[in-house]
């Protein structure tokens, strides 16, 4: 019952927040008919404004969700299988991993040449900083203190954001242009991060929803898990692809906005327990309504100026991840 | 005990040479013969050297001597080889104290800087001891609690800037972490570490007795809260006081201190002069690269130290148990 009613709350308050940003704060004056006529007329009725709803506001609310909705999911199968409730794509450094991938594709350094190449070199990038994290900081050994893997996560992320300067340095030389780099903005999203990021969101979402049950009885004990037939190699080998997918194509889009993913599965634990079967689709929508949230803030603390994205989560995120270290402890 | 002390005259000339190739390179490479014969003519010729070059490698010597000193002593204190000022706080509360600093007064004149800093270098020390009252300074946890607010501070930081688009180029410049166009006014800023230094190596063997363990050093007579807090003050204005004229650059204070124990051991007569050495070594060498690597653009100092520091961060995490 209280699952339903925090389904059916989480989604109500995407939808509001979904259509509050196709129309609020914005530098030209958008009304709610533009809003509507851009939203179901696709602005073929409703003049200009309805047009620059249709052709930016849309785009840019419908990124915003499917990015909260990999980053989410990402969060949730990473604490899953780590059962380690820090576990997060900004802090175990997959997020700053997949934005050195970026820089590269970008600046031309490591570009491979094929439609798909800027997804492929965020992947690799996080899968790279992931292997590091995981394999220095004792991931699978059964002693390992939780702090381990996030004081890895750390240096790994401290490591990729410098090498990230570094590549933009080497190419442009502009210390602005390398904060906003850094920072994840949906200022410039348009129809085709959409079109990248919605095949990527309905195969790991639909992957992670696949392997929730399985999830379920790691949570238990990976002893347990075992003998109740769940092969754990292959499990944390499908996670691991999942969430990269996940997290590679949301910086892809958007670059690195952080702790959407460490956020998300631990307010609805609270009100949930650890039924991976429900944190899964509930992480995705509340990542969701926090990404659309921060896209708002973001226009509105500084408008007509617009603050990254990115930077509104870490502000909400880094006090959340202070709190949950003290728990954790 | 000869060999470290031999080890220290080492570094002091491994120091010197570093110093001396930082003098002559750059975007226009001087012979060292040059460089001397232009710092003692002091005529028209010796712009580059006397204004550019010099200022910026006394700071990168005093700073980084700073850090690893700051370094060494709050990894005596603590006891805990995974602490280091970046890992308390420190660079990041002062980072954020300057960011502010900035932004609502524009007109503040660079010198109020550092003291800026040092408030909150101050600020971000005292926020992760209220953290973390009741628990021990031991161990991964320690650690952790210091990087989630390092983590917290920075997010405010980068907020700042980011939302004030229109003031950030000051701002950047002090927080890039970076000794490019450092002149002699910002030499004047540093003057306190002549008297900072020494007070730092002054503690000794109060650091001595407390590697001895609690009780030890109890029994023997150091009085444990007081020297603590005595020996963190120095650290924080230490580390403060260098990110207040170079902006925030991180894991010297980590890497120095260890390095230092490898080659001098535990004793701290040795190994707080040697930090020193090695921090200054670490970040006249920085620099020198950040300048010459892709001449004539500039790498931040800091962005090298961290592609040196992270991954020596890992090892050490490798390593540690406990």
């Amino acid at each position: 019952m209280q699952r339903s009613f925090a389904a059916v709350g989480i989604l109500l308050s995407g939808a509001g927040l979904f259509w509050l940003s196709l129309y609020s704060w914005s530098p030209f004056t958008l009304t709610a008919t533009d809003a509507w006529n851009g939203l179901v007329h696709q602005g073929r009725v409703g003049g200009n404004m309805a047009y620059i709803v249709a052709q930016l506001r849309v785009p840019r609310a419908v990124c915003a969700a499917l990015v909260g909705a990999c980053l989410g999911l990402a969060g949730a199968l990473m604490q899953g299988i780590t059962r380690n409730r820090l576990a997060s794509p900004s802090l175990f450094g997959v997020t700053a991993g997949a934005a050195l991938g970026l820089a590269l594709f970008s600046t031309g350094l490591v570009a491979p040449p094929f439609a798909g190449g800027a997804l492929l070199m965020t992947c690799l990038g996080g899968a790279l900083a992931w292997f590091t994290v995981f394999s220095l900081g004792g991931a699978w050994s059964p002693t390992t203190a939780q702090g381990r893997l996030v004081l890895a996560g750390v240096a790994v992320a401290a490591l990729c954001a410098a090498l990230t300067r570094l590549t933009v340095i080497l190419v442009e030389a502009q210390a602005q242009s390398v904060l906003n780099w850094l920072a994840g903005s949906l200022a410039n999203v348009g129809a085709a991060q959409v079109q990248l990021l919605w095949p990527c969101t309905l195969i790991g979402g639909l992957w992670a929803l696949w392997c929730a049950p399985r999830l379920n009885l790691i949570n238990l004990g990976e002893d347990a898990a075992r003998s109740l037939g769940v092969g754990i190699a292959s499990l944390r080998l499908q996670v691991f692809v999942a969430s990269l997918l996940l997290v590679g194509a949301s910086v892809c889009a958007v670059g690195p906005i952080g702790f959407v993913g460490l956020i998300a599965p631990n307010i609805l634990r609270q009100f949930l327990g650890n039924d991976y079967r429900w944190l899964i689709p509930l992480s995705a929508t509340l990542g969701a309504v926090i990404v659309l949230g921060a896209d708002l803030l973001s226009r509105a603390v500084a408008f007509p100026v617009e603050t990254p994205a990115g930077v509104v989560t870490a502000l909400i995120g880094a006090p959340f991840f202070l709190f949950l270290a003290r728990r954790a402890l | 005990m000869i060999r470290p002390r031999l080890r220290l005259w080492l570094l002091l000339g491994l120091l010197l040479l570093a110093t001396l190739v930082s003098l002559s390179a750059g975007t226009l490479w001087l012979t060292p013969q040059t460089v001397f014969e232009r710092l003692l003519a002091h005529d028209v010729l010796d712009f580059e050297v006397w204004n550019h070059r010099l200022p910026r490698s006394l700071i990168a010597i005093l700073a980084g001597a700073a850090f690893g000193l700051a370094g060494a002593i709050v990894q005596g204190v603590i006891r805990n080889p995974l602490a280091s000022p970046e890992i308390l706080g420190v660079t990041q509360g002062a980072g954020l104290a300057l960011t502010v600093a900035i932004i609502s007064w524009p007109h503040l004149p660079i010198t109020w800087l550092p003291l800026v800093a040092c408030l909150g270098g101050a600020g971000g020390a005292l926020l992760l001891a209220l953290y973390n009252t009741g628990v021990s300074f031991s161990g991964v946890r320690f650690a952790l609690s210091g990087v989630a607010i390092a983590v917290t501070l920075s997010s405010v930081t980068e907020f700042l800037i980011l939302s004030h688009p229109l003031d950030i180029n000051t701002a950047l410049l002090a927080l890039t972490g970076s000794l490019w166009s450092r002149n002699w006014h910002h030499v004047a800023m540093v003057l306190p570490f002549l008297v900072l230094i020494p007070v730092g190596l002054c503690l000794t063997k109060p650091l001595n007795l407390i590697a001895l363990g609690d009780e030890a050093a109890h029994s023997l007579g150091t009085a444990l809260s007081r020297t603590r807090w005595s020996a963190m003050a120095c650290a924080v204005l230490l580390t403060s006081l260098g990110v207040g004229v170079i902006g925030p650059i991180g894991f010297i204070g980590l890497v120095a201190p260890h390095m230092a124990r490898r080659l001098v051991g535990g004793h701290h007569q040795y190994l707080l002069p040697a930090a020193m050495l090695i921090g200054a070594l670490l970040l006249v060498l920085a620099d020198t690269l950040g300048r010459t690597l892709i001449a004539p653009s500039e790498i931040p100092a800091g962005v090298l130290t961290a592609v040196i520091g992270a991954p020596y961060f890992l090892w050490l995490l490798a390593r540690f148990r406990g």
